[in-house]
């Protein structure tokens, strides 16, 4: 995907007498829309297929809007963190949908605690999380970032508890806050040094299975 | 066709800017970001 954005944003700059540095924005913009339209469709298009569209959108959209303020562990491409975000936001979808079947507003009620808590305490931690290819230094963007991330925070509290409320009478209701529980978990867990970890072993996973199939 | 690429050029430059503006990628790829693009 990236190979193919670089190649037609290489032909438009030509094309507009873009400079290198300008051309590198717009691949940067592209390579966004293109990251974020194709996750998106295929989530929902395949989400439609097994029943939980509404579900992977939700797991998808709570990650990210949270990662715009808070950061995170990162992939080393982008084949890869697509493939593995439409698996995580589809497999995490169902699981909410079978979760939500028993009617059990103690145990919802104290996973949404839980994950809430936990959130907060590594929000507070960690956030921003940067990576070498965007750090992040000025303590104006700091301060900025974990204000965003609180925010959002909250939001999805808000949010959350509207769902266990009117969830208490609606399956549908109680899987999407289970579904916003599981996405704030996975990017909370992308802000510690086991979700970085973990990402990584996983980022090796084709390599070393292409390594394995060898002769 | 001038136009057309006028306009996703225009697109993409806004878009650029507006992720440029978080704290990273919406999901868990970040390329590198361009030097122009950079408020560290």
């Amino acid at each position: 995907m990236e190979t193919l954005v670089r190649q037609q944003a290489h032909k438009i700059a030509l094309s507009l007498n873009y400079d290198a540095e300008q051309e590198a924005v717009m691949v940067y913009g592209l390579l966004a829309i293109a990251q974020i339209g194709i996750t998106l469709l295929i989530v929902f298009l395949l989400g439609l297929i097994l029943g939980v569209a509404l579900e992977g959108l939700t797991v998808c959209l709570v990650g990210s809007i949270l990662r715009r303020s808070s950061g995170g562990a990162h992939a080393r491409s982008v084949g890869f963190c697509t493939t593995f975000s439409i698996v995580f936001c589809l497999g995490a979808g169902l699981i909410a949908q079978w979760l939500s079947i028993p009617n059990h507003p103690l145990v919802l009620l104290s996973m949404m605690v839980i994950v809430f808590a936990v959130s907060l305490y590594f929000i507070h931690r960690y956030v921003p999380v940067d990576s070498p290819n965007k750090p992040i230094t000025s303590p104006a963007k700091i301060r900025r970032m974990r204000k965003g991330s609180f925010i959002t925070l909250a939001a999805y509290g808000l949010v959350s508890a509207c769902f266990f409320y009117f969830g208490l009478a609606s399956a549908p209701l109680r899987s999407l806050g289970i579904s916003l529980l599981i996405g704030l978990a996975w990017q909370t867990l992308t802000l510690t040094p086991i979700g970085a970890i973990l990402l990584q072993k996983l980022n090796d996973l084709p390599k070393f299975a292409r390594k394995e199939s060898k002769p | 066709m001038k136009k057309m690429y006028g306009l996703i050029a225009a697109i993409s430059t806004l878009v650029a800017a507006l992720v440029a503006s978080s704290a990273c990628y919406l999901f868990i790829y970040q390329p590198e970001e361009p030097a122009s693009l950079r408020n560290e």
